[in-house]
């Protein structure tokens, strides 16, 4: 098995141009997978890299060498793509399920699996632990009796959970892992909570013409109420202010820019005309 | 909750021989002092103390199990 490159660009093709050139091979040498397609966004708002995985096909791999090769990198498509490699820019991500997990993929699941385990038991809420793997996203759920106290209130302890595993397995594999732990529905049920209220508030934006804030959420929350006002074009949303004040705006473009919701907190004069 | 702490701290650490956990009681509340080599202190407390925030929350979590009051204080 040969390990996995990340490379980002500004769109896939652009992607795949980088890792050509990092790796000095053509695009047909490599197998592509996408992890995520990325966005231009709306006036720079919203911008996502696109983000792709690559791994060398097996006559390519004694190959790579540190010397540049001129002419091989110039171009991002050589003359003839390889049948297996995707359209540069396909409409939605690459199926999750893929062949097989690497090796260390299934060593890092084992480790969370343990570790996790362990660490629910040691603070005497022992539940089960159920691994999944998400294209190269590891998943952990957490089920059995004791789900709603390691949820904790608003989510705070299965986040402090989460951030602590992402430490301690970062700590035993300095490789890249993203890693999602959910315990009971919490996930699916926050992000459902978050978009009805990020709906809810675009409507009332849209019929008063006043901006509307939603404070206090982690960065994976206010992830999932922009890519959600992303869909509608009639308003638009940024995050302002910094750490734990960070909040997010929804607003009407072109009126006036932004103006803070209420009270004289002016957060950042970035979009003053 | 000894035992959390010393695995949390102890996967988090470049020397986990160093780290030790002590116990005492303290009024109405069990205070764990966590010692670690000196060079990895900053592991065990983060970026504006975020690991030592998370540490004591799930010992808060695990005291309030056992209806108690824990505290967390990270030494040298």
């Amino acid at each position: 098995m040969s390990t996995k490159m990340e490379y980002t660009g500004k769109d896939v093709s652009e992607a795949i141009k980088n890792a050509c050139s990092q790796l000095n091979v053509p695009q047909d040498q490599l197998n592509i997978e996408i992890a995520s397609t990325g966005s231009a966004g709306i006036f720079g708002l919203c911008r996502r890299k696109a983000k792709i995985l690559v791994s060398l096909k097996g006559e390519a791999r004694e190959e790579i060498s540190p010397a540049p090769r001129p002419g091989r990198k110039s171009k991002a498509a050589p003359p003839e793509p390889a049948p297996a490699r995707p359209t540069p820019v396909p409409k939605e991500p690459v199926p999750p399920r893929e062949e097989h997990p690497p090796q260390d993929v299934t060593a890092i699941m084992a480790d969370v699996e343990g570790d996790l385990s362990r660490l629910v038991a040691l603070m005497g809420l022992p539940a089960r632990v159920e691994m999944s793997q998400d294209g190269n996203k590891i998943l952990a759920q957490i089920t059995g009796e004791n789900v709603e106290a390691i949820i904790g209130p608003d989510g705070q302890t299965l986040d402090n959970i989460q951030y602590l595993l992402r430490k301690m397995i970062t700590k035993k594999h300095p490789e890249k892992v993203s890693l999602s732990i959910n315990a009971g529905n919490y996930r699916e049920d926050r992000t459902q909570e978050l978009e009805e209220m990020a709906r809810r508030l675009a409507a009332e934006v849209k019929e008063s013409g006043r901006t509307r804030s939603i404070p206090a959420l982690n960065p994976a929350e206010r992830r999932i109420v922009h890519m959600v006002l992303q869909e509608d074009t009639a308003i638009r949303s940024r995050s302002v202010g910094d750490g734990l004040f960070k909040k997010i705006l929804i607003y009407l473009p072109g009126k006036g820019k932004k103006r803070p919701p209420r009270g004289g907190r002016n957060s950042k004069p970035a979009a003053e005309e | 909750m000894k035992e959390l702490i010393t695995f949390i701290a102890t996967s988090l650490v470049d020397r986990p021989e160093a780290v030790e956990v002590g116990e005492s009681v303290q009024d109405d509340a069990t205070v764990f002092e966590l010692r670690v080599a000196k060079e990895d202190i900053g592991k065990v407390i983060g970026k504006q103390g975020r690991t030592a925030r998370a540490i004591r929350a799930l010992l808060a979590a695990a005291a309030s199990r056992e209806n108690k009051k824990a505290r967390l204080e990270i030494l040298e």
